[in-house]
């Protein structure tokens, strides 16, 4: 059963570029999302869009201590993040600030949480979700921080970027937040850019792909590779 | 490309960040007269040496200052705003990259 | 070489023409001393002599005549700001241009080629608008075109709608164009000497003496020299030279960068530039493309060249010409171009009296030649600030009076 993005009032930005190539749309709880494509990479990296994942942010003096409250662990330092029992990836920003993203499966309770504590709180913290101003895609494979290398001059291989490690930083020339993040047994990493250059980035992406046989995949491809496992 | 060490990302090409000029005490808005703080927001002491400046993480947002030698293009400090300005927080996170 | 060559060359009959004052020492006093012989100082010296008599004048440069800026610049040559006092002063410095090759006896190569500046954006589309009214307004030749019209205009400009940042519009400027930078310098120079100015290369000034606040005499590192009027004609230095007198500025140093391809036979008539994606071009009667962009990122007084701006202008030129993708890069420079806030000259009278400032020129000063060195001459020999310059005077600072052309110079200088 395909859904049709033109349908629905949550869809990516992209969701043209995904119809034109051949996707096959999914609903998740009203939003519209990619399952696959008409033809899929073979083994190399893969870049999917997931700019509707369920995700929130929050930052002030009293940012800690509302997580603390609602979450039982939270990313020690700046430019850290961690993976809670939940499969949340919460990152810290900085001293004060922090993003939260959903897992990959679109069932993730911890956000909703955070959201509800910071609906209730009086406290010095206000909510910064990068939800609608910021596009989300993660990229996966053995060759991601290759592919990376052509676009951002951090060096995001394993041994200089640890599993969890953030960097907030200059892709593509514009700003970008990478998380690395393993999907399931695939290395990969987060990466959000503002919505502006949403197409724009996706494209650079693209590009950068090419080189190493990857491109664009839907949602399928995570849990084939949890089926694997 | 060159490199600035910003004290909460790191070395990071300078490309990354956004200047924000000399540091300058800011008179009291209360206290001078229109001269003085015309001086205060247009006028630069423009110096050919070290001096000390405003910088910016652009991806962060992040304000920090830095000593920076305007000939050489040598950058010999970066620190925190703290360290200068009394009644800031003084929170000083790491200055290494965090992997 | 013929025999006939040399008799000819080394015959009394024709001597050697020496354009510049030849070394000499300097004298103890003079009614003059400028400082700085970029295309402004010795045009400043060259409206005196010629115009006003005053020939007692000593042009100091710390390194050699129109060695700064002047030989750096991109010799954009336009009158289409904002700002009706922006726009009436550029105005005359282009018509000025247009008689100069008569002027001075010296060819400067001026070229009525005409400006297209690109939006890209509707908000830029609105200040095209508003520039092009106020421009016709003041009898300067600007209209907004449209994509046809620009595609007639420049042929081989990428209009395609698939690009990042379409082209919507332009602002288009006949009036526009260019001219051989290095001549001008010389013309003006060449023009003053032979009227009796003396022009004193490798002449660095050190330090600047006043008395009860009026101008006593400067310092250099060839001695001391005493004078009636100063006036300092620095560009990059200003800050620097006018510390030296007591006075701060309005004025924040900035390297300026542009780089030169390999000649091409002609293919691009009009001068282009893009503030949007922050790049300009134009091609020179030798061929090469000329090709510049914003000032760099940050305060600096060194002329280095950056690999950063060399990929920034390549990416950007290659969005609107994607032929240059094959093109060689010859050169890559710099220039350090004192910024004023409101982009806009610094020109008149200073808190030292007698002291007279020409400064704030920042990326947009060559086509400003000619006029600031008519009127900065009828200041000093009269005392009285011409009211074509009248607007740009250091005090509009303390009177919040700033006149804003940051608009109208972005990327197009
Ligand atoms: C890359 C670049 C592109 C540009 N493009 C354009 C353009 O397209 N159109 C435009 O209109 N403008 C442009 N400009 C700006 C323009 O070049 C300048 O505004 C203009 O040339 C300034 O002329 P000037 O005579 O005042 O200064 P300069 O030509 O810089 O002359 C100043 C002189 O002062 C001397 N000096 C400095 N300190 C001392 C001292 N202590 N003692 C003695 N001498 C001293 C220097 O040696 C120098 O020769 C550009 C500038 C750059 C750098």
């Amino acid at each position: 059963m395909s859904a049709y993005p033109q349908n629905s009032l949550r869809r990516s930005q992209l969701y043209r570029w995904h119809h034109e190539h051949g996707a096959h749309f999914a609903n998740i709880a009203n939003l519209v999302v990619v399952n696959n494509y008409d033809s899929e990479r073979g083994d190399g990296p893969g870049l999917c869009d997931l700019s509707l994942l369920p995700r929130t942010g929050l930052k002030g003096p009293d940012a800690i201590r509302l997580l603390q409250s609602t979450v039982d662990d939270t990313p020690m330092e700046p430019n850290q993040s961690i993976l809670t029992s939940d499969d949340t990836r919460i990152a810290r920003l900085s001293l004060e600030e922090f993003l939260l993203l959903g897992s990959v499966d679109f069932e993730t309770s911890e956000i909703a949480m955070v959201d509800q504590a910071l609906a209730a709180t009086s406290g010095m913290t206000y909510s910064l979700p990068r939800a609608d101003s910021h596009c989300l895609f993660a990229l996966k494979g053995r060759d991601s921080p290759e592919v990376l290398a052509k676009l951002c001059a951090i060096d995001l291989r394993p041994g200089w970027f640890a599993t969890g490690a953030v960097a907030q930083t200059s892709m593509a020339r514009v700003n970008a937040i990478i998380i690395q993040h393993h999907f399931a047994a695939e290395p990969g990493f987060f990466l959000l850019a503002d919505s502006a250059s949403t197409e724009y980035l996706w494209t650079c992406l693209l590009d950068a792909l090419q080189e190493f046989d990857g491109g664009a995949v839907g949602l399928d491809s995570f849990r084939t590779m949890q089926h694997k496992e | 490309m060159k490199l600035l060490h910003c004290p909460l990302n790191g070395p990071r090409n300078i490309s990354e960040f956004t200047y924000g000029g000399e540091v300058h005490a800011m008179p009291d808005p209360d206290a001078c007269d229109s001269s003085e703080w015309a001086e205060y927001v247009f006028f630069d002491d423009n110096r050919a040496g070290v001096v000390t400046e405003w910088w910016c993480h652009t991806a962060t947002s992040f304000w920090f200052l830095a000593d920076r030698n305007t000939v050489s293009d040598e950058i010999m400090r970066t620190y925190l705003p703290a360290e200068r300005f009394s009644g800031l927080a003084a929170a000083p996170p790491d200055g290494e990259p965090s992997s | 070489m013929p025999a006939a060559l040399l008799k000819y060359a080394l015959s009394r009959k024709y001597p050697a023409r020496h354009a510049f004052t030849r070394r000499r020492d300097l004298k103890k006093r003079y009614d003059v001393v400028i400082i700085g012989a970029g295309g402004h100082g010795v045009a400043i010296a060259y409206y005196l002599s010629k115009y006003h008599g005053i020939k007692d004048i000593a042009i100091l440069d710390k390194g050699y005549v129109g060695g700064g800026n002047t030989a750096r610049n991109t010799a954009v040559i336009r009158s289409n700001y904002l700002t009706e006092e922006g726009v009436r002063f550029y105005r005359e410095s282009v018509e000025m241009f247009q008689g100069l090759s008569n002027e001075l006896g010296f060819n400067i190569m001026f070229e009525n080629r005409g400006q297209l500046t690109l939006a890209h954006s509707d908000a830029a589309i609105r200040s095209f608008r508003w520039r092009a009214e106020v421009n016709q307004h003041m009898g300067v030749r600007s209209e907004l075109v449209d994509r046809k019209t620009i595609a007639e205009l420049v042929p081989n400009l990428n209009l395609s709608e698939d690009s990042r940042f379409p082209i919507l519009a332009g602002l288009w400027h006949a009036d526009g164009g260019t001219a051989r930078h290095d001549a001008v310098a010389w013309g003006y120079a060449s023009g003053a000497c032979e009227r009796g100015a003396e022009l004193h290369q490798c002449t660095e000034v050190t330090g600047i003496e006043t008395k009860c606040g009026r101008i006593a005499a400067v310092n250099t590192n060839r001695g001391r020299i005493e004078c009636g009027i100063a006036v300092q004609a620095v560009a990059g230095m200003s800050s620097i030279v006018a510390d030296m007198a007591g006075i701060r500025l309005p004025i924040h140093s900035f390297p300026l960068q542009a780089m030169v391809t390999q000649p091409y036979k002609p293919l691009l008539g009009p001068l282009v530039s893009s503030p949007h994606v922050h790049v300009y071009i134009q091609q020179t009667s030798r061929g090469e493309f000329v090709i510049g962009g914003g000032s760099d990122p940050y305060a600096l007084y060194n002329t280095r060249s950056t690999l950063e701006m060399k990929e920034t202008l390549s990416a950007a030129i290659l969005e609107l010409f994607p032929f240059l993708g094959q093109a060689r890069v010859l050169r890559q420079w710099a220039g350090i171009t004192d910024m004023t806030p409101d982009y806009s000259p610094i020109m008149g009278e200073s808190p030292v009296e007698h002291y007279y400032l020409d400064a704030g020129w920042g990326t947009w000063g060559f086509k400003a030649t000619p006029i600031s060195g008519k009127t900065m001459a009828e200041l000093i020999a009269t005392g009285r600030t011409p009211d074509i310059i009248k607007p740009f005077e250091l005090e509009r600072f303390y009177r919040f009076q700033q006149i804003n052309e940051a608009g109208a110079t972005a990327a197009s200088h």
